[in-house]
Parts: structure tokens; sequence; C-alpha cells
């Protein structure tokens, strides 16, 4: 054996391949070639140092506070997306209520106050559409809202509850009285985050009646 | 690819929280073990291994199921070790030194080859550190460290015999060992 072959046996035992100090006419090689002897010694010191890097203990509680901090995140992001949906909800009902006020004042201003009692036979269904598409968004909004509560309140319940084993009812009632406090929170944040949405609702709809009534009591425009 | 780390991840994903527990108890020490080694404080490496984790599951719906999970997780505690590191030589910090060296023999140099090894580590280059660690101390092949650190295998193994080659000069400098003939090259 040469030095060059030895030192590629060095590099392979660095690489863990400890069975290579075993070749044959390796430790003759050391015997003679001081180079490779030291080369050969400074390696395995190396390895040995390494061996006594005692591994590093993380703390016991680590993983409870890293899981704590996911499901933290988790209700932040369950709030953020319910303010959003929140909102689209809420812009959905606005815009029924534009198209309604638009709807209204279009259909008074066709023709000459008092010379026209109906509408040309185009301008309705077009409005009737525009009403039906209107609901249909807003009924869409809302079934996804419920959709995407149901999901996140199974989320929070799957992820709330801590691993082990419940012994008594005492015990019982503490483990799940982070999940209900949890329940808690978004029970009342949905009754805060919809309010908006359900005096919206209220006002649109107050809107829709009073302008109908206008209309109809005007003599511009009668609900077929 | 594992099938099971797939499972794990899938149920991850739906909100078990026993996935998302054993997702972080898998791999929790390998993390803080190099978020230790690169950082050199014990309250940093748990800071540092918390915001891993959030990242991780922040993420998880990009990870590609056709790769090992491993490689990426480790990629992911690099990134954050790297950008901590990076703000940190913005402001003055106080080293844990002596965090985990193992108490003193009087019958041998162990406990002196230790800490000149974790001090030979500390100098080392970023990234030749972070190889050295990985293979060395935290048994990955190369592949795996290839990924992790988004690098050629050619190159984590030219970094990795540098790191060698660094660590044994300044064992060599400290006289822990003798002096190395042409094997230093």
């Amino acid at each position: 054996m040469d030095c060059v072959e030895c030192q590629e046996l060095m590099q392979r035992y660095l690489d863990r391949e400890p069975a290579v100090l075993e070749r044959a006419g390796l430790a003759e090689h050391l015997t003679v070639c001081p180079d490779c002897r030291d080369w050969h010694a400074a390696t395995r010191r190396l390895l040995d140092g390494m061996r006594l890097l005692p591994p590093p203990q993380p703390p016991t509680a680590l993983v409870e506070r890293i899981c704590r901090q996911i499901v933290a995140e988790r209700v932040r992001a369950f709030r953020l997306r319910r303010v959003l949906v929140t909102s689209a909800v809420a812009a959905g009902l606005l815009l029924v209520c534009s198209a309604l006020y638009l709807g209204s004042r279009t259909v008074s201003r066709v023709g000459t106050p008092g010379a026209l009692t109906r509408l040309p036979q185009g301008s309705t269904p077009s409005f009737q559409r525009r009403i039906e598409e209107a609901s249909v968004a807003v009924a869409a909004l809302t079934r996804r809202t419920a959709e995407e509560t149901m999901s996140e309140t199974k989320l929070l319940l799957a992820v709330n509850i801590p691993q082990a084993a419940v012994a008594d009812a005492q015990e019982l009632e503490q483990a799940l009285e982070a999940p209900v406090q949890s329940l808690r929170e978004i029970q009342e944040g949905m009754a805060a985050g919809l309010e908006p949405v359900a005096t919206s609702a209220r006002r649109a709809v107050a809107f829709f009646l009073s302008s109908r009534q206008w209309a109809v009591s005007g003599g511009q425009w009668a609900v077929p | 690819m594992s099938v099971e780390e797939a499972v794990l991840v899938q149920r991850c994903l739906r909100g078990d929280g026993d996935a998302v527990r054993s997702l972080v108890d898998r791999f929790q020490a390998e993390v803080f073990g190099l978020c230790l080694r690169l950082l050199n404080h014990r309250h940093d490496a748990e800071d540092v291994t918390q915001e891993v984790f959030l990242r991780i599951f922040r993420s998880l719906r990009r990870w590609d199921a056709g790769r090992p999970l491993r490689p990426w997780i480790m990629g992911i505690a690099l990134n954050r070790c790297r950008t901590w590191m990076a703000q940190r030589a913005r402001r003055p910090v106080s080293v844990d030194y002596l965090q985990d060296i193992a108490p003193a023999s009087p019958a041998d140099d162990s406990a002196e080859l230790l800490r000149e090894i974790q001090d030979a580590l500390r100098e080392l280059r970023p990234e030749y550190r972070s190889v050295f660690l990985l293979f060395h101390e935290q048994g990955q092949p190369y592949e795996d460290i290839a990924m992790a650190m988004n690098c050629p295998v050619g190159t984590i193994k030219t970094w990795l015999h540098r790191a060698r080659l660094e660590i044994l000069e300044r064992l060599r400098r400290r006289g822990m060992v003798s002096e190395v003939g042409h094997g230093l090259r």
C-alpha cells in the first residue's frame, strides 16, 4: 500500500466506513510511513472528539411550548379568515342594496312623470336577474362562512385536547378547559362578527321594502 | 420519501393534534441540536427552534411529498439560523461557551479535546460548520445535506473536507494532535 491509497482509506474512514481500517496492508504502511501514521492518528482523534460532544438536550417543555404556539397561530389565522369572510358577506349585502337602489332609481326615471305606467318589456327581467344573482352570491358566502366555521372548530378541538389519558372527572374537566375556552371565544367572536352583517341585512330588507312601497305608490313602477 | 412521513403530514394538515405533536417530537431534538451548535446560545436556540416549527407548519402544504421530510425541515432550520446569526451580528451577544462541556476528567485530556473541538467549530464558516455538524454529529448522508443546504453533493463534500482540515489544523496548533504531514491538503 502506498500513501495515496492510505489517504483514500482515511477519507473513507472519515466518511463513516470504519471497516476500511481492517484493510490488508494498512497497518504495515502505517508502521513505515510517519506522515500517514500522523494523519491516521489525527483523524481518529477528531472522530473521538466528536463522540465526546454531549448530544444537545432540548428542554422538556419545548414540545409543549411549540404545540401551544402552533395552536395560537391557528386561532389567529382562523380569526383573520373569519373577519375576511364577514367583510365579504357585508360587501355582498352592500352590493345587493346598491343594485336595488340603482334599479329603483333607473326605473323611476324612465319616461316623463305620469305619462308612463309600465316599463319597457326588456327592463324587468334584467333587474330581476340582478336580484337573483345577488341573492345567490349572498347565499354562497353565508354557506362558505358556515363551512369554514365548522372545519376550524373541528381543527381547534382536535389540537387543544392534550394527549395524556384522563384519569378522573376532575382531570377531564381540566383537560377540556382549554378547548371549551377556545369554543367560547369562537362563539363570542362569531356573534360579534356577524352582528354588522345582520344589521346590514335588516337595513337592506327595510330599504328594499320602502323603495318598493314608494315605487308602487308613485305609480311609476308596478312589480309584476 | 417515506409513506409514513406523507401520512403524518396529511394528518397534520387535517388538524390532527396527535400528529402535530408527533411531528414536533420526532424532529425537535435534531432541530434544537443544530440550532444550539450553530448559534452557541441555548435561549436563542430554543427561540429559533420554535420559529422553525411555526414556519414548518405554515408551509407544510408546500412540502413536496416526493422528497424526504428531514432535509426539508433541516433546510428551514438552517435558513432560520442564518437569518438569526445575521441579525445577531448587528448587536452584542454573550456566548454560552461552557454550557455543554462534559465535566473534566483528571485522567485524560478528553475535556480539553472537547473544548478545543467546540472552539474550532465556532471558528468555522457557517456553511462549513453546518455541513460538518449535519454529517458528523447528526449522521446525515451527503444527499440529505445537499438537499437541506440546496447545494450539489460535490460542494457538500468539498465543504466537509475543508471543515475537517480547519479543525485538525486548529487541534494541531493547540497541541492536541501531532504535526499532520501530507494528509493536510
